[in-house]
């Protein structure tokens, strides 16, 4: 055997699809290498939708508790990172539309709390600099959209997945999903449209 | 600037375009300042969501996943006790319930009455009744007389015979003959165990549906009956005789209308014999005989 055929043994052994075929056996520990893979793909995803750190990890973890027991439904042909943002969208989906059910006062004081616990590393309020307020009016406006839309700028525009890969996750079409992106863009556009220029003026 | 316009726009200023398309919207930017405007707005709104790709550091790690899929629960969905094929639960019980409603229906087919008089079944009757020289015809000819009547079929074969909870094993010697008269009374019935294998034989069958329709007749509808068999199976319908019925454990089912014995041919000859009864009499201590006309009156064995 030579020294390719390790090596491509190797890889083969490491792949995601070894892993889930070896988690699907049982080999707990196959899993938890498939998590330390992409925990942070899946949780940047997950904050990027829901804006909040503790929201985010308990995205995560629950999209990977679901991957976890519904194992034998992932198909090998499929990418594991396509399976697993899948999860995450609809969980996120779920989540946001049970956010939307909130009162009006809850969702500003649950929001205004936990942003000031959670976002106050990246978002100092008080260096309240240029860059920190277009991120915080982006983000606010990216809250704002629907979660279609919202869903379009993430996996595009933040986490800059391909359109064939958008197209795996969503369930549609390359070209549908490039006419989801652009409504989204545009969607956004609309949001922030109001706050164009005002830095400079 | 219409909605395909701004949609090429966007994929320019997204770096989405191709090079014909980039030349269209150059064109159109360069001859309308409001989309000068949004080709910047869509530039700013770029460079933001780059800004905005920073996330705070996670706190996931192996233990809290391994505790949320423990609490989670590693149900049957889990791989670990998945089955590669899941035994679907609801076959048995289907298949249950479609063989009880085929025997259901099954039973009941078979225990319908047919009433046609040329019947199978009533012509094995007479056949075994003439070979037994034991004709049972006449004595039903009229219906009318005898309101009760019972079905008279060979429904089928039974693998068991019926043990009988009562079974007739005394025939009346006298008064058999005597214009129909039944002495029912005279009827000594011996109660055998359920464990008595041999069924009565085609004789006594025959006999005991006579004797036994006299005590119907006299007495009430449903009461006990022997069981009509043969060895190779029932000379008289199932259908007619109801375990459950009222009157004791083995009843008669009465039905107005059913075929009976009396539609039977009789043709067997006719001669005067003489019966010996069980009582004797008080003067001579002698026992009592009776002279019947016909030997089809005659019941032999019990």
């Amino acid at each position: 055997m030579g020294f390719g055929a390790v090596i491509k043994g190797r890889i083969d052994a490491d792949s995601d699809v070894a892993l889930v075929r070896r988690a699907r056996e049982g080999d707990y520990e196959a899993f938890e290498q498939l998590f330390e893979r992409y925990r942070a793909l899946v949780y940047r995803f997950a904050y990027q939708m829901t804006s909040r750190r503790d929201d985010a990890e308990d995205v995560a973890q629950e999209a990977f508790v679901r991957a976890y027991q519904n194992l034998h439904r992932y198909r090998d042909e499929a990418k594991f990172t396509t399976w697993i943002l899948r999860i995450v969208t609809n969980l996120c989906t779920d989540q946001m539309r049970m956010t939307t059910r909130r009162t009006a006062l809850e969702q500003q004081e649950a929001a205004g709390a936990l942003d000031w616990m959670t976002l106050g590393d990246v978002e100092d309020p008080v260096a309240n600099l240029e860059g920190d307020r277009r991120k915080a009016v982006l983000r606010t406006a990216l809250n704002a959209l629907p979660v279609h839309h919202r869903t379009m700028i993430v996996l595009r525009d933040l986490e800059e997945r391909e359109y064939p890969e958008i197209s795996a996750i969503l369930g549609c079409t390359v070209g549908g999903a490039k006419l989801r992106v652009l409504r989204a863009r545009r969607a956004l556009r609309e949001r922030l449209e109001p706050f164009f220029g005002e830095g400079s003026q | 600037m219409n909605r395909k316009q701004e949609e090429e726009l966007i994929q320019q200023m997204f770096s989405e375009s191709t090079e014909s398309e980039s030349s269209q919207v150059d064109k159109l930017k360069s001859a309308d300042a409001h989309t000068q405007v949004m080709a910047q707005q869509y530039k700013q709104m770029r460079e933001d969501l780059k800004l905005t790709r920073e996330v705070p550091a996670d706190q996931l790690s192996k233990e809290r996943l391994r505790e949320a899929i423990l609490k989670a629960g590693l149900s049957a969905s889990g791989p670990a006790n998945r089955q590669k094929w899941v035994w679907p639960g609801w076959i048995p019980s289907l298949t249950a319930s479609a063989c009880a409603v085929v025997g259901v229906y099954f039973v009941f087919s078979h225990s319908e009455v047919n009433p046609s008089p040329t019947s199978p079944s009533q012509e094995i009757v007479s056949k075994l009744a003439k070979q037994a020289e034991l004709p049972v015809a006449s004595r039903f000819a009229d219906p009318s007389a005898h309101p009760l009547k019972f079905e008279a079929s060979l429904g089928g074969s039974i693998e068991k015979p019926i043990n009988p909870a009562i079974v007739a094993t005394a025939v009346p010697k006298a008064d058999i003959g005597a214009s129909y008269g039944f002495q029912a009374k005279k009827l000594k019935s011996v109660r055998r165990p359920w464990s008595h294998t041999p069924g009565p034989t085609l004789t006594s069958a025959v006999a005991n549906v006579d004797v036994l329709y006299g005590a119907m007749s006299l007495s009430f509808p449903g009461a006990a009956l022997s069981t009509i068999s043969t060895r190779n199976g029932d000379l008289f319908s199932r259908s007619g005789l109801n375990r459950n019925a009222s009157g004791g454990p083995l009843a008669a089912q009465f039905k107005a209308g059913a075929p009976s014995v009396s539609e039977l041919p009789a043709d067997a000859p006719s001669k005067t014999i003489v019966l010996i009864n069980d009582g004797s009499s008080a003067a001579s201590d002698a026992n009592q005989a009776t002279e019947v006309e016909s030997s089809r009156n005659v019941l032999v064995g019990g």
